[in-house]
C-alpha cells in the first residue's frame, strides 16, 4: 500500500480514500501542474500586444519569454494529463500487485506451515527447553537491563516497516494454519485471500477466540451496563455538551476504559434526534476473560468478528439511550472501540451517520456504507495491523508517524498512545485534502447544546 | 523577486509624451504579468511530493516540476529587463519633450 501527503510532507501525514491512497497526491500534484500551465499560457497570451516594433531588441526579448512561457504552459498541461493517467493506472496496478504478493506470500506461508507442522512433534521438547531457558534467563537479569530489553523491543516494534511485515505476516496466519493441517500449499493458496479468499484472518481469530474460549476467556460473554452516576431513579448523571467541532475535539471526547461509553444526543436541524458515541480502547491492565469487557478476550473476539462482550455493552448502552434503527447515529472509537464502532456502522441495525477510528484493529472490516468514515492510523503502531492487510473500504485513511523522531523509552506502544493520535487529528484538522475535508462536511452538524451521559460495563461471570 | 510599483503614466501632450504615457502603461503592463508569474513560481516552489512513497518516480516529478519552475523563473527575469528598458525609454522621452508638455 501507498501513502501520500497533503502539505505536510515533512511530518509525513497522508491522507487517500480505501487501498489506493496515493491517487490523491497525483489528482492534487496534476492540479497544480494544470494551474501553473493556465497561468503560464494566461501571460504568454498578454505579451504579442506589447511587440510594438518600436524596438526590435526588446520585441525578441519578448517574443522569446512568450515562446518559452508557452512551452512550459504546454509540458506543465502533459505532467498533469500524465499524473492523472498514472492515477487510474496506480489504482488498478496497486489491487493487482497486492494481489499477486499476497498469491506467493500465501503460498510460501502454507508451505512453512506444512513443515513446520511436520517438525513440529520433532522440535517441541527443545523448544520447550529453549522457552524454560530464555524464562529463567529473563528472571535472573536486573531490574535494569529488563528495562532496557523492553525498550530495545519498543524501538525495534515501532519501525514502521517492522509494523508492515506483520501486518502482512498476520494476514497469512490462515494459510499457515491450512498448511499446518496438510492442505497442499498450491490449494492454500487459491482457497487464500489472494485467491477465492475463503479463508481469511477471521477464521484464524475465531480460532484463537475458540483457544481463548477453552482457557476460560470469555470474549463473548454477556455484560451488564451501568449509567455512570447510577442511581436509575434520577436516570444516573448527564451533562450538556456542546457539538464536536473537528476531529481533534472528537478525538478528546473519546472516554477511558473504566466507563468506555460516552453517548451525546443532539437534535439535528430538521429536528430530528442525533446521538454520537464514543468508545474508549482496551484495558491493558484488565485480566484475560475477567468482569472488564475491554479486554484482550473481547478483541479477539472483535477481530473474528463475533459479538463481543464490550460490543454487547454498546448495543445495550444505545438501547438504553433510546436509539432505534432510524436515529441518525456517528460511532468514534479507539484501538478496540474503533473495532466495536466499524461492526457497529456496518452492522445494517443504525441509521449510521459517520464513523471515526484511532488506531484500530479494523483491516479485515469491510467499509463499504455510503456515510462518511475516517480512518487513522500510526504507520509505526502495531495495533492496527492486527487485523491484516485493509480489505475493501471506502473510508479516507490518514496515516502519520507518531514518532518521527526517535521512540520514547519507558513507554509501551507509544505510537498507540490516545494523545498521539489527537495531535495527529489536530493536524489532519489542518490539512487541505479534498477527500478529508469532504468527509468532515458530510458528518451531521446537530443544532445547539447537546446531553452527555457515560457508561460503566460488566461482564457476567457464571462461575 | 521583488519589483517596486510602478508609478503611474504622466498626462500626455505632444508626440513624445504620448509615447512616453504609452510606454508608461506597457511598463504596467509588463510589471502586472511579472507580478503573476511570480505567483506561479511561488506555488510551483511550494509543492513538495511527499517523502514516504514513490521512490524514483516521484524523484523524477520533482525533478520535472523544478525545471518548470526554474524555466518560469527565467523568464520572470526576462520580463524584468523588458520593464527596465520601457522605464529607461520612457524616461528619456521625458526629458526630451518640452517641459510645458509634461506635467
Amino acid at each position: 500500500m501507498s501513502a501520500r501527503a497533503h502539505g505536510d510532507a515533512g511530518s509525513g501525514l497522508s491522507v487517500g480514500v480505501g487501498v489506493g491512497i496515493a491517487i490523491e497526491e497525483l489528482e492534487r500534484l496534476a492540479r497544480l501542474a494544470e494551474g501553473s500551465a493556465e497561468g503560464a499560457a494566461h501571460i504568454a497570451l498578454r505579451l504579442p500586444p506589447l511587440r510594438t516594433g518600436s524596438s526590435p531588441g526588446r520585441d525578441a526579448d519578448l517574443w522569446q519569454a512568450q515562446s518559452s512561457l508557452q512551452r512550459s504552459a504546454d509540458r506543465l498541461s502533459d505532467l498533469a494529463r500524465a499524473l492523472r493517467t498514472a492515477a487510474v493506472l496506480y489504482d488498478g496496478a496497486d489491487r493487482e500487485a497486492a494481489r499477486a504478493i499476497e498469491l506467493v506470500a500465501s503460498h510460501a506461508a502454507a508451505g512453512a506451515g506444512l513443515v513446520l507442522a511436520r517438525l513440529g512433534l520433532l522440535v517441541a521438547p527443545a523448544l520447550l527447553t529453549a522457552t524454560a531457558a530464555v524464562a529463567a534467563g529473563a528472571a535472573l537479569l536486573t531490574p535494569e537491563a529488563r528495562v532496557l530489553l523492553a525498550d530495545r523491543a519498543t524501538v525495534l516494534l515501532s519501525d514502521p516497516r517492522v509494523v508492515e511485515l506483520l501486518r502482512a505476516g498476520l494476514s497469512l496466519v490462515d494459510d499457515a494454519l491450512l498448511g499446518a493441517l496438510g492442505i497442499p500449499p498450491a490449494a492454500v493458496a487459491a482457497l487464500g485471500e489472494g485467491g477465492l479468499g475463503v479463508a481469511r484472518l477471521d477464521g484464524a481469530a475465531a480460532l484463537v477466540g475458540i483457544v481463548a474460549a477453552i482457557a476460560g476467556a470469555r470474549g463473548t460473554a454477556p455484560v451488564l451496563i451501568d449509567r455512570v452516576g447510577g442511581d436509575r431513579r434520577r436516570g444516573g448523571e448527564s451533562a450538556p455538551v456542546a457539538p464536536p467541532g473537528s476531529l481533534a475535539d472528537r478525538i478528546g471526547r473519546l472516554p477511558d476504559a473504566e466507563a468506555p461509553i460516552v453517548i451525546e444526543r443532539y437534535t439535528l436541524p430538521d429536528g430530528a434526534p442525533h446521538v454520537e458515541v464514543y468508545i474508549a480502547g482496551t484495558d491493558a491492565h484488565a485480566p484475560l476473560g475477567g468482569e472488564q469487557p475491554w479486554d484482550m478476550a473481547s478483541n479477539i473476539a472483535l477481530v473474528a468478528e463475533q459479538e463481543a462482550s464490550s460490543l454487547q455493552a454498546v448495543r445495550a448502552a444505545l438501547a438504553a439511550e433510546g436509539v432505534t434503527a432510524g436515529t441518525s447515529i456517528v460511532f468514534t472509537g479507539y484501538s478496540q472501540g474503533g473495532a466495536i464502532a466499524t461492526l457497529l456502522a456496518e452492522s445494517g441495525d443504525y441509521a449510521t451517520a459517520g464513523l471515526v477510528t484511532i488506531g484500530a484493529p479494523t483491516g479485515g472490516i469491510p467499509v463499504t456504507g455510503a456515510y462518511p468514515a475516517i480512518v487513522i492510523e500510526h504507520r509505526d503502531d502495531l495495533v492496527p495491523v492486527l487485523s491484516g492487510l485493509r480489505r475493501e473500504t471506502t473510508a479516507v485513511i490518514v496515516r502519520a508517524d507518531a514518532l518521527p523522531d526517535a521512540v520514547p523509552t519507558g513507554e509501551t506502544l507509544p505510537a498507540h498512545d490516545r494523545e498521539r493520535y489527537r495531535a495527529t487529528a489536530a493536524r489532519a484538522d489542518r490539512l487541505d485534502a479534498p477527500s478529508l475535508t469532504d468527509a468532515l462536511a458530510r458528518l451531521p452538524l446537530p443544532e445547539g447544546e447537546g446531553v452527555r451521559v457515560a457508561y460503566t460495563a460488566r461482564r457476567i461471570i457464571a462461575d | 523577486m521583488t519589483h517596486p510599483p510602478p508609478s503611474a503614466p504622466p498626462a500626455s501632450g505632444g508626440a513624445a509624451a504620448d509615447a512616453a504615457a504609452a510606454l508608461a502603461q506597457q511598463a504596467v503592463t509588463v510589471h502586472g504579468l511579472i507580478r503573476s508569474l511570480d505567483e506561479v513560481v511561488a506555488a510551483l516552489r511550494g509543492t513538495r511530493v511527499a517523502d514516504t512513497w514513490w521512490g524514483p518516480a516521484r524523484e523524477a516529478l520533482q525533478a520535472a516540476l523544478d525545471l518548470e519552475r526554474e524555466r518560469l523563473q527565467r523568464e520572470g527575469w526576462r520580463l524584468e529587463s523588458v520593464e527596465i528598458q520601457l522605464r529607461h525609454e520612457q524616461r528619456l522621452l521625458e526629458e526630451s519633450a518640452p517641459a510645458g508638455l509634461l506635467p
